[in-house]
C-alpha cells in the first residue's frame, strides 16, 4: 500500500466525513500495523483516527466497556476479576505491535488468524459503531460472516465494544497455535461455558484462523447445552459435525491434521473452561 | 508526491519535520541520521528498528512517520548516562548489555536496549514473565538470548536491592 | 607452554573493543555509511523456477525518471564464475553469470535498476519487459536425477576450476567418496544391520542484518565497494574476475558485519553496486528486503542421509555407511566442501574399521544452498547421532555408555580426515587434545541423565524425555586456509593491530586482541585493533570454517612474538643489558634479576626518535596442516504432547571442549547462539514451497525463528583441553553447537513417546503422525 496523503481529524464525524467523501481510497489508520498486509500497490489517503476520544477500558457492574483506540498492551496490562481479554492479547504478536496496534484495528480488518474476533464471537456483547449515525448492535450480529462485518462497519467508525464481565459460575479459555510466541496463529480457538444448577446452561465456542472468516459452531454448542457439568461430557462430543466446514489450513499442515488439531483444542478450551466455570482454577 | 510537515520531540529536542506520506518513522529516523534505528525486516517482527514513543516501545518499520506527529520519540541515539570527554557516557542497560556478553553482532542491540529500557521506566522490578513478554518482539540470532536474559534479570535485581536500602 | 600455564589475558573475559559504541547504535554497519546521494539499486527477479528468457526490453525503464543504469544479460560481462568465498581455485563450479539469458530459481536475478530513489528504482523495474519460454522445473532430487530430466545448467561454457566430477547434463554438481576396510563385506557379517534414511529441511541463516553492498569511485578511479561481507579478500578476487578488472582496481571495506553464520561467505551484490558504480561514476548501493533475502540469499543444503551401520553383540561398530543426496538448489556452490564435511566432520567421531562414504550434489530450480553454520556436518550428525541411539538400544545399552566406549580418544587418528578434504585428499590426523569424555560425564550429571527412564514406563498426554549425542568440528581447513596479521608499535606503546580476519559479531577482533596482548604481556586496551580491508590489512582467509581464533589467532600470536623480540632488542639496549637476562612483563622489559626495568612507552619513543630509529613492527602468516577437533557433548530434556505431537524443549545442557577459551564468555555466547538456533532448526525452521517452487514463507512471520520468551533454560559449560598446536591451546568453537539440536532433541522425542523423527523439522504434524503410525 502506498499512503498518498493523510488527515488528522480530531472529532468522530470530522473523521467519518473525510472517509465518506474519499470513498475506496480512504484508509483508517490507527496504529497502522495491518496496513502491511494492505495489497503492494493500493494507493490510499490514510485518515490517522488515532487523534478521537476513543480510548481506555470502563468497568462496569457485569460488563467492560473498551474503547476502540485501546491498545492491545494497555489490555494486556488490565488486570480485574471478570476481564479475560487480557488471556489473548499477551498472545497479540510481540510487544512493538501490542503497543501500537488497537482492538478497533483488529476487529475492523479480520484476517482470518485475527485473535480478538474470535474471543469477541465467543463473548459476545455489543459493538458502538458510528457513520452519519451511531447505532449499537450485537457483535454476534456484526460478526456473523464477513458479509454481515463488511455491511455494519464499512466505513464507519468503531467507537467501542462492550464485553460481559465474567461471573463466578462462568468460564472462558483461549488457545492459539502457533510455532513460536510471536507466530500467525495456525487456529485459534475460543470457549465461553456458563454454568447454572451444575449445568451446561450456556456455551460458544468459536474457531479462528482455519476458515476465512471466524466461525462459531452452533451445533456443537446446543449439543452440549444442558448436559451436566462434568468433564466427561467432552469426551462425548460428536465432532461429526464439524465435516461440513470448508478448513483452510495454515502453515503447512495437512487437513487431516488440521482438523485433528481442532478438536483437540475444542476439547482443551472447553476443559479449561469448564474449570474456571466450577471454581477449579 | 506532496511534501508535508510533522513536528515531534525527538531525545528531547522538539522538531519541525518534512516528510512524504508514505515514508515510515525508520525512513525518516535514518534520512535525518539517526542510524542507531536498524534496518530489519520491515514488517515489525524482528525489533531492530524499535524506539520509544511516549513510553511505549515500538517497530518504526511499521510506524508512518506521520503517526509520530505531536508524539515524543526516543532512539537509542537519546540513551545515556551523561556526556564526557566528547562521547556519550553507557546507561544502565548498555552498561549491563556489555559487562554480560548481551550482544555479539550488535545490529539487534540498539533495538533491544530500547525495549528495555521502555520496560525498566515502565517496571523496574520485572519479574521473568515481565521480561519476556517485553522483549519478544527483539530477535538476535547471535547469542541464543541467554546472556540478555542474564543481563535483563540482573538489572532488575539490582532495581530491586536499590529500592531495598 | 603447557597446560598449567596461569594466562594473564586469554582464558579471562574482556568485554568486547567494539561493545560500547555497538550499544550505543553509532553509524558501524554497511547501511550506515552509505553516501546520501548514493543511487538506489533494486533487482528485477525471477517469478518463475525454470525459464530460458527469449527476450528483454529494457528500454522503457531506461526512460523512467531517475533511471541513471540498467543491467541485464544483454549489457554485462558474461564470464562463468562461482559465488562462493572459498579458497583459489575454489572446489565449487564456475556456474554463474552476473545475468543470465536462463531464469534458475525463483528469485534468480533478471536485471537491475539504478536510480536516484527507491522509488524511481521500483517504478523502473516494473517496465522492464521480459518473455519467458517456460521449462519444466526441478523441484526435488528424484526429480533431478531421473533420466531425461529437464536439465538445468545446459550452457556450455560451466566449468570447475579444480579435477572432480562434473555433471551437469545430469544435473550432477559433484561427487565425493571413500572407502576403508571392507563395508558391505562388514556389513553382511555385523551381528546386526541398520538401513535408515534421514532428511534435513531448507533453513536459513536470517543474521539480522541483511545482504547490503555499496560501492564507490575514488579519486583515483579505484572502486571502493563497503560490503557486509564474511570474506572481503575472496570477494574482491570474484568481483575482479566477473567484472574483468584488475584486482589492483578494487578495495573491499568491511566494517561492522551484523551476523553472517556463513550466509555472507558469499558474492550477493558486490558486483552489481561496483558495476553501477563504474557504468555511472556515482556511489551507488543494495539492500535486500526481508523477502528477498529469504528467496534469493544463501540457505542450509537439503540433504537426504541414507545410513547403514553393522553392529556386533559386543558393541563393536563393525561397519559405517552413509550415503547423501545434496540439494544444491540452482547453483554449486559450496557443494563439494559441504558434502565433504558431512563425512570428514562426523565419520571420526567414532572407531570404526570399515566405512563407506558416498555423496553426491545436485541442482535444482530451487533457492541457493551455501555455506551455513556446521557447513554439513550439522546434516550429517543428525543421521549419525540417531543412528547411534538407534545402535545403543538395539543392545539394550545407555546410549551414553555406548558412545563412551566408541567415541575417538587421545592420541587417536581417523581414516576419514585424510580421505575427504575440500576438493583435494584431506590430511592426516591423530587427536592431540579432547575433554570429550569429561564432557559426556559432565552434561549427564547436569541434565540429570540417571534419573532417565525408558518410554515403555511413561504415560499420559505430557511425556518428558531426555536425549544426548556428541560432536566434533574441525579448526580451519588444513593447508588450505591461511590467515595473516601485522601489529606496530606507537610512541605511548599502544600498538595498532592488523587482521584480515572479520569479525562479523563473533568477537574476533577482541580476541585476536587478548591473544596478542597476551604474548606481549601488555593489555588489550593497548590495541587499535583494524578488521578488514584488502587495502589496509594483510591477507585472511576470511570467517568461516571455524578458522579464526585458531588459525588468525596463531599469526597474530606469532606476530606479537616477533615485535615481543624486537621491543627486547631495544629494551637491552636502553638498559645495557644482554637479550638473555631480560623478559617482558606488564608492558615493561624488565631485568630477570629485578635490577632495571623500562615501559614500552620509553622502548617505542627510543626506536622512533633517538638512536637506530626503525618501525617495531611484523606481519606473520599461518597455515596449518591439520584442523584439531573441539568436542562437545549436547544433552536435552523435551515434553511432547501425544494428543497434537507438539514438542517443547524444557532444558539444553551442552559441555564443549574448545581447548583454551580464550574468553570464556565470547566461547559460552557463540555456544548459546548456535544451540537456540539448533533447537528452532529442529522444532520449527523451514522453507514452504508452493508447487511451482516459490518460497510461500519468506518473512519472518511465517519462518519461525524463537525469541528470548520462547528460549529454554541453555547451560553451557566450557571443559578446557589443551592444543599444542593453537594458539595458547585453542580449537574453535563457533560452529559446533548448532548440530546438537536436531539429534538430540529426535532422540529425546524418543525417549518420551517412543517414536523416532527421520525428517526435519519436527512438526507437531509429524511428530503427532509418527504416533498415529507407530499405533497402527
Amino acid at each position: 500500500m502506498k499512503i498518498k496523503d493523510f488527515v488528522i481529524p480530531t472529532k468522530i464525524s470530522e473523521a467519518y466525513e473525510f472517509a465518506h467523501s474519499l470513498g475506496q481510497s480512504a484508509y483508517y489508520i490507527a496504529g497502522g500495523t495491518s496496513a502491511y498486509f494492505v495489497q503492494a500497490n493500493a494507493e490510499k489517503v490514510a485518515i490517522d483516527i488515532s487523534k478521537l476520544p476513543l480510548f481506555g477500558i470502563t468497568a462496569k457492574r457485569d460488563s467492560f466497556r473498551i474503547g476502540a483506540l485501546t491498545t492491545i498492551s494497555d489490555i494486556m496490562k488490565k488486570e480485574e476479576d471478570g476481564f479475560i481479554l487480557n488471556r489473548a492479547a499477551k498472545k497479540f504478536v510481540n510487544q512493538q505491535i501490542r503497543n501500537i496496534s488497537t482492538i478497533g484495528g483488529n476487529i475492523a480488518r479480520v484476517f482470518y488468524w485475527s485473535d480478538f474476533p474470535v474471543v469477541l464471537k465467543t463473548l459476545d456483547g455489543k459493538i458502538k459503531i458510528t457513520g452519519f449515525d451511531s447505532k449499537i448492535l450485537k457483535i454476534s450480529d456484526v460478526f456473523h460472516n464477513s458479509t454481515t462485518h463488511k455491511e455494519a462497519i464499512g466505513n464507519a467508525i468503531i467507537e467501542y465494544i462492550e464485553i460481559p464481565r465474567l461471573l463466578k459460575n462462568m468460564g472462558f479459555s483461549y488457545s492459539k497455535e502457533t510455532r513460536i510466541s510471536s507466530g500467525f496463529s495456525s487456529a485459534t480457538v475460543a470457549s465461553f461455558i456458563e454454568l447454572k444448577d451444575n449445568k451446561i446452561k450456556d456455551v460458544r465456542i468459536t474457531i479462528g484462523s482455519v476458515f476465512i472468516f471466524p466461525m462459531r459452531l452452533f451445533e456443537l454448542e446446543n449439543s452440549l447445552k444442558g448436559e451436566p457439568a462434568d468433564f466427561s461430557i467432552f469426551n462425548k462430543i460428536n465432532f461429526n459435525l464439524l465435516d461440513k466446514y470448508k478448513f483452510n489450513p495454515r502453515d503447512g499442515m495437512s487437513l487431516e491434521y488440521c482438523k485433528h488439531l481442532v478438536k483437540t483444542r475444542i476439547k482443551d478450551v472447553l476443559v479449561e473452561s469448564l474449570k474456571e466455570a466450577l471454581g477449579e482454577k | 508526491m506532496v511534501k508535508k510537515k510533522i513536528s515531534f520531540r525527538l531525545n528531547g529536542e522538539l522538531r519541525e519535520f518534512e516528510i512524504e506520506p508514505n515514508e515510515k518513522l525508520l525512513e525518516l529516523l535514518r534520512r535525518i541520521g539517526y542510524k542507531g534505528v536498524k534496518y530489519g525486516c520491515l514488517e515489525g517482527m524482528c525489533g531492530s528498528c524499535t524506539v520509544i514513543m511516549n513510553g511505549k516501545a515500538i517497530a518504526s518499520c511499521l510506524l508512518y512517520a506521520f503517526q509520530a506527529d505531536g508524539k515524543e520519540i526516543t532512539t537509542i541515539e537519546g540513551v545515556s548516562a551523561g556526556f564526557a570527554d566528547g562521547c556519550n557516557l553507557p546507561n544502565e542497560i548498555q552498561d549491563e548489555f556489555i559487562k554480560e556478553h548481551a550482544l555479539q553482532c550488535g545490529y539487534c542491540t540498539p533495538g533491544f536496549i530500547m525495549s528495555a529500557k521502555a520496560m525498566f521506566d515502565e517496571n523496574p522490578i520485572p519479574d521473568d514473565e515481565t521480561i519476556k513478554i517485553y522483549t519478544d518482539g527483539n530477535r538476535c540470532r547471535c547469542t541464543g538470548y541467554e546472556k540478555i536474559w542474564s543481563a535483563l534479570k540482573n538489572l532488575s535485581e539490582k532495581h530491586k536491592e536499590k529500592l531495598r536500602r | 607452554m603447557s597446560n598449567t600455564k596461569e594466562f594473564k589475558i586469554v582464558n579471562h573475559f574482556i568485554s568486547k573493543i567494539d561493545g560500547l559504541p555497538l550499544a550505543q547504535g553509532k553509524s558501524l554497519f554497511t547501511g550506515d555509511l552509505t553516501p546520501q546521494d548514493a543511487l538506489h539499486i533494486k533487482i528485477l527477479w525471477s517469478p518463475v523456477a525454470h525459464a530460458k528468457i527469449k527476450s528483454i526490453d529494457i528500454s522503457e525503464a531506461e526512460k523512467m525518471p531517475g533511471v541513471k543504469c540498467v543491467l541485464y544479460y544483454g549489457n554485462v560481462p558474461r564470464i562463468p564464475h562461482t559465488t562462493a568465498g572459498q579458497g583459489y581455485p575454489e572446489p565449487s563450479p564456475y556456474d554463474t553469470y552476473m545475468f543470465d539469458n536462463k531464469a534458475r530459481f525463483v528469485g534468480d536475478r533478471i536485471a537491475a535498476v539504478a536510480a536516484e530513489t527507491r522509488e524511481q528504482a521500483e517504478n523502473a523495474l516494473k517496465k522492464i519487459k521480459v518473455e519467458y519460454e517456460i521449462l519444466e522445473p526441478v523441484l526435488d532430487i528424484d526429480s533431478a536425477l531421473k533420466e531425461n530430466a529437464p536439465i538445468i545448467h545446459d550452457e556450455e561454457d560451466s566449468f570447475v576450476p579444480i579435477p572432480v566430477p562434473y555433471e551437469p547434463k545430469k544435473n550432477i554438481v559433484s561427487r565425493i567418496g571413500m572407502e576403508v576396510g571392507e563395508f558391505e563385506k562388514a556389513l553382511n557379517e555385523s551381528e546386526y544391520v541398520f538401513d535408515e534414511i534421514f532428511e534435513t529441511q531448507y533453513v536459513q541463516h536470517c543474521a539480522l542484518e541483511g545482504y547490503i553492498s555499496w560501492a564507490q569511485i575514488d579519486s583515483y578511479g579505484r572502486v571502493v565497494i563497503t560490503t557486509s561481507t564474511q570474506v572481503p579478500f575472496h570477494i574482491r578476487r570474484l568481483v575482479a574476475r566477473t567484472l574483468d578488472i584488475p584486482l589492483k582496481r578494487i578495495r573491499i571495506v568491511k566494517p561492522r558485519i551484523g551476523g553472517g553464520f556463513g550466509s555472507k561467505q558469499e558474492l550477493m551484490l558486490e558486483d552489481i553496486v561496483a558495476l553501477v558504480a563504474l557504468r555511472t561514476g556515482r556511489a551507488a548501493f543494495c539492500a535486500l528486503t526481508r523477502p528477498e533475502i529469504f528467496r534469493s540469499g544463501r540457505t542450509r543444503h537439503p540433504m537426504r542421509i541414507r545410513m547403514r551401520c553393522g553392529l556386533m553383540k559386543n558393541g563393536v561398530i563393525n561397519a559405517v555407511g552413509m550415503d547423501i543426496i545434496n540439494n544444491t538448489g540452482a547453483y554449486g556452490g559450496h557443494a563439494l566442501a559441504v558434502m565433504s564435511c558431512s563425512g570428514g566432520k562426523t565419520l571420526p567421531l567414532y572407531h570404526c574399521n570399515n566405512i563407506h562414504f558416498n555423496a553426491v550434489a545436485v541442482y535444482t530450480n530451487l533457492p541457493v544452498a551455501g555455506a551455513y553454520r556446521g557447513y554439513g556436518a550439522t546434516q550429517a550428525f543428525f543421521a549419525l547421532e540417531s543412528m547411534i541411539d538407534i545402535m545403543a538400544e538395539k543392545l539394550g545399552m545407555c546410549p551414553v555408555e555406548f558412545r563412551k566406549r566408541n567415541h575417538i580418544k587421545l592420541g587417536e587418528g581417523h581414516p576419514a580426515f585424510e580421505a575427504l578434504g575440500e576438493g583435494k585428499p584431506g590430511a592426516p590426523m591423530t587427536i592431540n587434545s579432547s575433554s570429550l569424555s569429561e564432557c559426556i560425564e559432565l552434561g549427564a550429571k547436569e541434565i540429570g541423565w540417571h534419573n532417565r527412564r525408558p518410554h515403555t514406563e511413561k504415560s499420559g498426554r505430557y511425556r518428558r524425555g531426555l536425549g544426548m549425542c556428541i560432536l566434533m568440528q574441525g579448526s580451519s581447513i588444513p593447508e588450505i586456509d591461511m590467515g595473516a596479521a601485522s601489529i606496530k608499535m606507537n610512541e605511548d606503546g599502544s600498538f595498532n593491530l592488523l587482521v584480515g580476519a572479520t569479525d562479523v559479531g563473533t568477537g574476533s577482533d577482541t580476541i585476536l586482541a587478548q591473544i596478542a596482548a597476551e604474548e606481549l604481556a601488555t593489555t588489550v586496551d593497548k590495541f587499535i585493533v583494524y578488521s578488514s580491508d584488502t587495502d589496509m590489512t594483510p591477507f585472511d582467509v576470511g570467517a568461516y570454517a571455524s578458522s579464526t581464533t585458531y588459525l588468525t589467532g596463531e599469526a597474530v600470536r606469532k606476530a606479537a612474538a616477533k615485535v615481543k623480540n624486537q621491543i627486547l632488542s631495544v629494551g637491552a639496549k636502553i638498559l645495557n643489558k644482554k637479550l638473555e637476562d631480560l623478559d617482558v612483563c606488564d608492558s615493561y622489559v624488565i631485568a630477570l634479576d629485578g635490577s632495571a626495568k623500562v615501559s614500552y612507552s620509553e622502548i617505542a619513543l627510543y626506536s622512533l626518535y633517538e638512536r637506530d630509529q626503525f618501525q617495531i613492527a611484523a606481519i606473520e602468516s599461518h597455515i596449518t596442516n591439520q584442523s584439531p577437533a573441539p568436542f562437545a557433548a549436547h544433552f536435552v530434556e523435551v515434553e511432547v504432547d501425544v494428543e497434537t505431537g507438539k514438542t517443547r524443549v524444557l532444558k539444553y545442557v551442552a559441555t564443549v571442549d574448545c581447548g583454551t577459551p580464550i574468553n570464556p564468555k565470547f566461547a559460552e555466547g557463540q555456544t548459546e547462539g548456535a544451540i537456540l538456533n539448533g533447537i528452532s532448526f529442529a522444532l520449527t525452521e523451514e522453507y514452504r514451497f508452493d508447487d511451482k517452487g516459490k518460497v510461500i514463507n519468506a518473512n519472518f512471520a511465517n519462518y519461525n525463528i524463537f525469541s528470548l520468551r520462547d528460549k529454554p533454560e541453555i547451560k553451557v559449560f566450557l571443559v578446557p583441553s589443551y592444543e599444542k598446536s593453537g594458539p595458547f591451546g585453542a580449537k574453535s568453537i563457533g560452529e559446533i553447537s548448532i548440530n546438537g539440536g536436531l539429534p538430540a532433541i529426535a532422540n529425546a522425542i524418543y525417549n518420551a513417546i517412543g517414536v523416532r523423527l527421520y525428517k526435519a523439522p519436527f512438526t507437531q504434524e509429524r511428530v503427532w503422525r509418527a504416533i498415529q503410525k507407530l499405533k497402527k
